[in-house]
């Protein structure tokens, strides 16, 4: 089934809907909310609330041409929402992970000087400037939260050559920042 | 901005974003189809630059056609040896036949130059073999001219006054000693030649 026709179904309230859009993508979004929760049981829940967030959401959003991001969307905040319930004073293996990598190209938080909005928007430049391979792996890696492993095999890339174009890319969004004083 | 905040803040980033990375198969295929093409045509270019080495070094190997007549003489390079033959003077009438030829006697010849000039007597041997009665008459007195200052034979018979010039094909035969009379000189194309036509004209 088109995505246009599953949202047609959300639109007209059938409950068709939902059992739709999980045989077409139950099994990404799941994946996604698995690589922040690490927790089958807390992914199927954060599925589940994807499920009926977009239900209320569509009408009146009608996303026919980015229905996945949509629910990707949806589903990852849904899990980055419960992590951070879950973890409020320790962080996960996966976060620490994150953490790590992040920690050398992100402003500190005391010093960040913008709104979300705002950031998203720069992240939107700087994302567009990068080739399609470093945006493909960036994204892989700090959106859907995709293990090294997992993103090389994907691509048939190397490891250490997936390592080694995030390293990079890091590095181009630190001196981004820096130019961009944010 | 702690690492899950980052992740949160990220969460809106454009759609198209989000819809390239999860389409990752097909567009690193591409992009990887694409390598693909460039080590295949990298690899053809060097097949092809190698080919054409070689092609080049066997076009430059091949022998030029020459579609010159076959010398029966010695080459021109031996002909030269004997340069500067100015004057060769033949100090008695040569004994002849149609098969060889016999210089009793001669002065100003020895050594290789005697050689060379032998064999240009056995020479005419040869080209009487191919009997044709025919030769040229030259007007260009300018041409034997240059031939001597090209080096070419160049010998001269005391007794009958006449002068002879061997150059690659003909033979230049220059009576009663005048270079600049244009009725003296005779242009005999030795693929043509008759030997016996040649010494009635020598020996007249």
């Amino acid at each position: 089934m088109t995505d246009e026709m599953i949202i047609d179904l959300y639109s007209e309230k059938d409950d068709n809907a939902i059992m739709e859009t999980k045989t077409k993508y139950g099994k990404p979004l799941f994946r996604i909310c698995h690589n922040i929760l690490k927790s089958s049981s807390d992914a199927e829940e954060c599925e589940s609330d994807t499920y009926l967030k977009t239900w209320q959401s569509i009408p009146p959003a009608s996303p026919k041409t980015y229905f996945f991001a949509f629910l990707a969307k949806i589903a990852r905040n849904k899990s980055l929402n419960l992590y951070a319930k879950q973890h409020t004073k320790k962080r996960s293996a996966v976060m620490v992970e994150l953490s790590k990598e992040l920690e050398q190209c992100i402003p500190a938080k005391d010093t960040m000087k913008i709104q979300e909005l705002e950031f998203t928007a720069y992240m939107n430049v700087f994302l567009s400037k990068l080739t399609d391979d470093e945006r493909k792996v960036f994204v892989r890696r700090y959106w859907f939260c995709d293990s090294i492993s997992e993103i090389a095999t994907a691509y048939s890339f190397s490891n250490s050559k997936v390592k080694s174009m995030l390293m990079r890319t890091r590095d181009k969004l630190k001196k981004y920042m820096d130019r961009e004083e944010l | 901005m702690s690492a899950l905040e980052f992740l949160q803040n990220i969460n809106n980033i454009d759609n198209k974003f989000i819809i390239e990375a999860n389409t990752k198969q097909k567009k690193i295929s591409h992009s990887k189809n694409k390598n693909l093409i460039k080590i295949i045509a990298a690899v053809a270019c060097v097949v092809a630059i190698i080919c054409i080495a070689i092609f080049a070094g066997n076009i430059l190997s091949i022998p030029v056609v020459d579609d010159t007549p076959v010398q029966t003489y010695p080459p021109t390079s031996e002909i030269k040896s004997v340069s500067n033959l100015t004057k060769i003077n033949v100090t008695s009438r040569m004994s002849y036949s149609t098969d060889h030829i016999e210089i009793e006697e001669y002065s100003n010849l020895e050594g290789d130059k005697l050689d060379v000039f032998n064999d240009y007597l056995k020479l005419f041997v040869v080209i009487s073999d191919s009997v044709n009665t025919e030769y040229n008459e030259i007007q260009l007195t300018d041409e034997l001219q240059q031939l001597i200052e090209l080096n070419a034979i160049y010998f001269y018979d005391e007794l009958t006054d006449t002068q002879i010039c061997i150059f690659d094909s003909y033979i230049y035969v220059i009576k009663a000693g005048d270079v600049s009379a244009s009725t003296g000189i005779y242009k005999m194309n030795t693929e043509s030649y008759d030997f016996n036509e040649y010494f009635a004209i020598y020996f007249d």
